[in-house]
């Protein structure tokens, strides 16, 4: 399976445009809402695809601690750098979508919160590497350290529910930023377009991977 | 089994009884701490009655940049002393290193934070001697401790030393800070165990947690030292 | 099946970045030898030094001391060797007495006043035992740190450069005292060292370390001038 060949490019390239189109011809739009309700199809896809690329560098950090096989740590990286791309997105996403709606760019709500902490975990994930002196040590480091950051989510989340039951009035509005009033359509593009940033950042994921490796092999 | 704690004993109470005669470590955090509070009361400008909502912030973001410099300051005393390697050529687990350096930096912090704790009672007229705050310092501080130890022995090794460790660290604490701030503020307000009990069992847990983790992961970080 | 070498490594690879720095060694040090390795700067010397004390790991083989895996019997093949390095590895606002104390702490019981006097006899430290570390010149801390590795009655001696900066005292101390005393108790030594005559006072095996292995050896007394030679030869030769 050479994920070199443009089949697979030309593939992941087809279900994120069938993606865009969904969203942009066929979406209904939200009565409340409005267009910007859109946005949650960028927003909420790339929340899940940063949770599950920070899941990856769990497995790859435990990996790599056990087998020692630097390909692991190849792995790991690849996950972080995409993961802190797509964490990012989703922010910026969630923002442009809050402005509007809620009346204020950022508010404390425990899935924000725990995405922020994630985005600056991520960020610590390949700075304790990039700045480590050489390869193999920066590659334990970042596993040991991705280690903890992963045990840390639940923590983050769990605190952040609590301190925000204890101070309601600073929630501006609902907890849930996904609506309950999700139409079996919207509900289907939601769930393609999860699909389609799955499919593309596990491309994006392979890609970088050999990338790495055939950068190691040129030293 | 019994030696276990022993030794964890003897690094530690080394380590003590080595500062409290050049008492460096300790003058240099709590000069720090002190400096903090002054600009923080500067910084934020409320009236006296509003003092019971800034309090509890202030406390713990101070203690945790306290933190933070004694740890960059202690690491790499130890590492340029070739303390640390003395220590890890010992026939002993590197858990047993670990647990002894956490209980080094509790120590070392405890003692700094008995010194500030009164004064932020005076300069915010609110008297934070109480048990559950007591409660809520040890725990949160001994979080901040196996956190720091594992992230600063990393961080000591690399380029950027100090300035990387409070990135890496604050994520990290941010449960361990959060949790500290409201019991601090919930036992200001006068409110009951039972509204903010469950902060300190949460902290209870993340040490429980990590100290178990990350004593088992520092031997990965002590290869190759 | 009893194995009688003391040390034993095979095949170990150890790179630091990109540098590979020992590249499929191999060697065998049988029990009560003494083994001098001689190599120029950045040969490596102290990486396999620090391999043997378990502080480094290889990256790829095997090294066992006394029968032990340095990765899998790690704590307990501390508990039997001894490591004199570059740093003095104590603490320096303490005596010597103090530190040793410390560190005995962690062995398994052993007379510690009687073998204190005796090695701070041997290595003409008595009149300093009780003074700060770091008010101690560079060879006597150097003494000190022998005391360190020795006061634990230590199967393995390993020594990283002790003559290193040392002045002349130190030295005499080391080649009319100390190692004639480590001769007579039968540990396998293993030192690292420029100093040629050094070398040949203690050793009973030579080595040369070059591109990462052991390029040259010999057991047999009448070859060490002749080793040596060549090693000085490479050492010219190596800007």
């Amino acid at each position: 399976m050479n994920i070199n060949s443009k089949y697979y490019l030309f593939l992941t390239g087809i279900i994120i445009l069938f993606d865009i189109a969904l969203i942009t011809l066929f979406a209904p739009t939200e009565i409340i809402m409005g267009d910007v309700q859109k946005i949650l199809y960028i927003h909420v896809p790339n929340a899940w695809v940063g949770f599950l690329f920070f899941f990856f560098v769990f497995i790859a950090s435990v990996m790599y601690l056990i087998t020692k096989d630097i390909r692991w740590d190849y792995f790991g990286q690849s996950a972080g750098e995409i993961g802190v791309v797509t964490t990012t997105i989703m922010v910026i996403s969630g923002a442009i979508w809050a402005k509007p709606v809620w009346g204020v760019w950022w508010t404390w709500d425990p899935k924000l919160t725990t995405s922020l902490i994630m985005w600056l975990m991520y960020i610590g994930y390949l700075m304790l590497r990039a700045y480590s002196s050489n390869q193999r040590q920066g590659a334990t480091y970042a596993s040991v350290l991705g280690v903890i950051s992963f045990i840390n989510v639940p923590i983050v989340y769990m605190a952040s529910v609590w301190w925000r039951t204890v101070h309601p009035e600073m929630i501006i509005g609902p907890l849930k930023e996904s609506d309950a009033g999700l139409t079996v359509s919207m509900g289907f593009i939601l769930i393609y377009s999860t699909f389609a940033f799955t499919v593309l950042g596990i491309f994006l994921l392979v890609r970088r991977f050999q990338i790495q490796q055939l950068e190691q092999l040129s030293r | 089994m019994k030696n276990y704690f022993l030794y964890i004993w003897y690094i530690s109470a080394k380590d003590i009884q080595v500062e409290l005669k050049k008492k460096e470590l300790l003058t240099l955090t709590t000069i720090f701490a002190i400096t903090c509070v002054v600009i923080f009361n500067i910084a934020i400008d409320v009236s006296a009655q509003a003092y019971i909502r800034v309090l509890p912030g202030i406390l713990w973001v101070t203690i945790f940049f306290t933190a933070v410099l004694g740890l960059n300051r202690f690491l790499s005393v130890e590492r340029d002393s070739g303390n640390f390697e003395s220590l890890l050529l010992l026939p002993i687990s590197r858990d047993i290193l670990f647990l002894g350096k956490v209980t080094t930096l509790f120590f070392f912090m405890t003692i700094v934070e008995i010194l500030i704790f009164p004064l932020f009672s005076v300069v915010f007229n609110l008297n934070i001697i109480n048990i559950s705050i007591i409660l809520i310092s040890i725990l949160a501080t001994f979080g901040i401790s196996v956190l720091g130890i594992i992230i600063g022995s990393m961080t000591s090794n690399t380029d950027v030393r100090e300035t990387l460790l409070p990135i890496l660290l604050f994520p990290l604490i941010f449960p361990i800070l959060l949790a500290a701030i409201e019991v601090t503020g919930a036992v200001l307000r006068g409110e009951e165990w039972a509204v903010y009990g469950k902060w300190v069992q949460l902290l209870a847990i993340i040490d429980i947690i990590f100290s178990i983790v990350c004593s088992f992961l520092f031997t990965h970080v002590m290869k190759d030292y | 099946m009893i194995s009688k070498s003391a040390i034993e490594i095979s095949n170990v690879n150890k790179s630091f970045g990109s540098k590979k720095i020992l590249n499929d060694l191999l060697m065998t040090i049988k029990s009560s030898e003494r083994y001098v390795l001689l190599g120029s700067n950045g040969s490596g010397k102290t990486t396999l030094a620090k391999l043997l004390t378990t502080l480094h790991v290889p990256d790829k083989g095997k090294i066992l001391l006394n029968g032990n895996d340095s990765i899998k019997d790690a704590e307990h093949i501390r508990s039997f060797i001894g490591y004199v390095g570059h740093n003095s590895l104590l603490y320096g606002d303490l005596s010597a007495y103090d530190n040793l104390r410390f560190f005995s702490n962690f062995y398994p019981k052993f007379d510690f006043e009687k073998q204190f006097d005796y090695l701070s006899h041997l290595l003409n430290l008595s009149h300093l035992i009780n003074q700060k570390v770091n008010k101690l010149s560079h060879g006597e801390r150097k003494r000190v740190s022998i005391m360190k590795a020795m006061i634990t009655n230590p199967s393995i001696l390993i020594m990283d450069e002790p003559d290193a900066g040392l002045d002349s005292n130190s030295l005499d101390n080391l080649r009319n005292s100390f190692f004639p005393d480590l001769v007579s108790r039968n540990i396998t030594v293993f030192m690292t060292t420029h100093n040629t005559e050094l070398a040949i006072s203690i050793a009973s095996v030579i080595g040369i370390l070059h591109q990462g292995q052991i390029g040259f050896e010999t057991r047999v007394a009448n070859q060490f001038l002749e080793i040596i030679k060549k090693y000085k030869s490479m050492d010219t030769n190596q800007s």
